[in-house]
């Protein structure tokens, strides 16, 4: 017996083996009808992401500009004292 | 279901309110009218769904919704993947729309896409799959009393099948369960002719070595 006679066989004893009896048409519809809905959500959540990036960058700046005022002054003032010792 | 009828554009009925009644309406008017040629309904359809109608796709579901369960049902044992590969099937179905051009039927357009689903899942199943002992598939076979039952006899064509790579079980499938000619499978499966040819002869030696292992193939000698 060959195998593809072998599993004719085995593939003929499935007569009469029916699946489930479903119904997808809502799911489907609602699954259709939210991809539609997706653009608009998309651009809510990058809007969202934007702002809070843009809040981010500039708490950002605010803290390197604070810092550098902290540090500039002594520096500075190390400088200029180097420069009053200098020959 | 009157809150997502209302965001698709369907406006909900009296008959849309009370849930089954909406379904068993659209189960009635998705069946084909005595003596209309079903693929000018189906046409008119498609036109109607890619037009925004989405009744009139409801109306394509619920025609071969049936059919379609049938044909993925060589994919899976499980109904809950059955439900999820059906509706995954028709929402590609509904987003690849614009290329049915109705040259031939729906239902062959729509078994095309259904195929390639249920091969994706194979693959996607491929790894971690639990394998059945060899020895019950011998059973089903030498056993007349278990091997008469379609649903058991289903279930270790299932196992056996799993054991094959998902580009061997599909042309398996295609060519020696569901009886397609190699025309057909290759456009189910979107390879040339020569590439089913191919991997059927590469199946075919892979399923002879599988059924041996497992003693359901005697060699020649053997059987003399």
């Amino acid at each position: 017996m060959k195998e593809i006679d072998v599993f004719r066989e085995m593939a003929s004893r499935t007569t009469g083996d029916r699946p489930p009896d479903i119904h997808v048409t809502e799911q489907v519809l609602a699954t259709l009808a939210r991809r539609s809905a997706a653009p608009t959500e998309l651009l809510w959540a990058l809007t969202g992401a934007s702002a809070a990036l843009v809040g981010t960058a500039a708490t950002l700046a605010i803290l390197a500009v604070q810092a550098w005022q902290t540090w500039l002054d002594p520096i500075t003032e190390l400088f200029s004292l180097c420069y009053q010792v200098m020959p | 279901m009157t809150a997502y009828m209302l965001s698709i554009g369907v406006q909900p009925t009296a008959g849309h309110a009370r849930g089954g009644a909406w379904l068993a309406a659209l189960y009635a008017a998705a069946a084909r009218p005595a003596g209309a040629p079903e693929e000018s309904i189906d046409l008119a359809d498609v036109r109607r769904s890619l037009g925004g109608d989405q009744e009139a796709y409801a109306r394509l579901i619920a025609r071969y919704e049936s059919k379609i369960t049938g044909r993925l049902w060589k994919f899976t044992r499980d109904p809950q993947a059955l439900e999820e590969l059906a509706q995954e099937s028709f929402v590609e179905a509904f987003l690849s729309l614009k290329s049915y051009r109705g040259e031939g039927p729906f239902i062959s357009w729509l078994n095309r896409i259904a195929t390639r689903v249920g091969y994706r899942h194979w693959k996607r199943q491929r790894q971690g799959r639990q394998m059945l002992p060899l020895e019950d598939w011998h059973g089903a076979v030498v056993n007349p009393s278990v091997g008469d039952d379609p649903v058991y006899a289903a279930d270790q064509l299932h196992s056996l099948l799993a054991q094959l790579r998902p580009r061997d079980r599909l042309v398996l499938t295609l060519l020696y369960w569901e009886d397609c000619s190699v025309a057909e499978a290759a456009a189910q499966t979107g390879w040339s002719q020569t590439m089913v040819k191919v991997q059927a002869h590469r199946a075919r030696k892979r399923l002879k070595l599988l059924l041996e292992k497992a003693g359901l193939l005697k060699d020649e000698g053997e059987r003399q």
